[in-house]
């Protein structure tokens, strides 16, 4: 059904090799205006459940640890409504894996939709983290599409500085500007050098 | 009889045809995972162009059944309307006829196959 639907958004001239390149930056290989409800539905089909624990031993040596992109758990320590402290750890649970991969799909191959762009990067790059190597992987392909333009070297520098402390996100973060750097070398030859 | 009804109601074998097809969905045991012949039904019911049931009509019915929750406790896998409603939807979006018209339904189409990734079935 998957692979109807992306059949008859994107046409079945392309070649293998164009497709699996993915964007080139430029052209338009869907017109996200002929389908409105698209970009909010990528964001759905990209959320991220957060679910809170309540911790039985709120010991002080527990410190708020991970960043938003660290698939761990967050500790938090508040108080509940008597005043008496608490511990909670928010786990940060990826939907089912297979949800995300299509709209990631689609994006690598489509290029990121105008509206939501920044909110749908922020929920991708969540699952830079994720503890499956090849989430990791397509996950780090569609970055690369939001990352195309001139600005590049830029967000390679934002990008590196988001690792935080988990192995699996550097992991992430590096196939991210690997994929970059390669399909710029690909696609703009002349500017893919030189300010590095 | 036949062709009295045809006079006054040019629509009537679509009508009849696309609420037999509907009835295949909903009761027919497939041993086939493409649902037999039901989606080739579905199609020729549509390609016939008739203002009753109209093409919006039928997608809108599909779509429906095609997202009614499954229990995982739920009579025999073979017989599962949803998964016929699936196989109709994706044989209309592969028809180079009705495919063009599905346009208005695509982000619909994606949001069930990526909602029917995550299904325990």
């Amino acid at each position: 059904m998957l692979r109807s639907v992306f059949d008859r958004m994107f046409g079945t001239s392309e070649s293998k090799s164009l497709t699996e390149a993915g964007w080139d930056g430029r052209s338009t290989r869907l017109a996200y205006e002929r389908y409105p409800a698209l970009p909010a539905l990528l964001l759905k089909m990209l959320e991220v459940t957060v679910q809170k624990q309540e911790i039985q031993d709120s010991d002080a040596e527990w410190k708020v640890s991970g960043d938003r992109g660290d698939l761990g758990q967050c500790i938090q320590v508040g108080q509940d409504s008597n005043g008496v402290q608490e511990s909670v750890a928010l786990s940060i649970e990826i939907g089912a894996v297979q949800s995300v991969f299509p709209a990631m799909d689609l994006v690598r191959r489509a290029g990121p939709p105008e509206e939501l762009r920044d909110k749908i990067l922020e929920r991708i790059m969540v699952h830079l983290g994720s503890t499956a190597w090849e989430v990791r992987q397509v996950v780090s392909r569609a970055v690369t599409a939001f990352l195309l333009q001139d600005e590049w070297l830029e967000a390679i520098l934002t990008l590196l500085k988001s690792c935080g402390q988990s192995t699996n996100r550097y992991h992430g973060v590096l196939m991210s500007v690997q994929d970059l750097l390669e399909r710029r070398l690909e696609l703009f030859p002349d500017t893919a050098s030189g300010r590095l | 009889m036949v062709s009295g009804k045809l006079k006054e109601d040019p629509n009537f074998h679509a009508t009849d045809n696309r609420k037999g097809t509907i009835a295949c969905i909903l009761e027919q045991s497939s041993t086939t995972r493409r649902s037999a012949g039901i989606p080739a039904m579905m199609t020729g019911v549509l390609s016939a162009r008739s203002q009753v049931p109209s093409y919006q009509e039928v997608m809108m019915h599909l779509l429906a059944l095609a997202s009614q929750p499954v229990a995982l406790s739920d009579k025999d896998v073979t017989n599962l309307p949803q998964v016929h409603a699936i196989n109709c939807l994706k044989e209309i979006l592969k028809s180079s006829t009705l495919g063009k018209r599905s346009e208005d339904y695509l982000t619909d189409c994606l949001e069930l196959a990526a909602d029917n990734l995550k299904s325990e079935m």
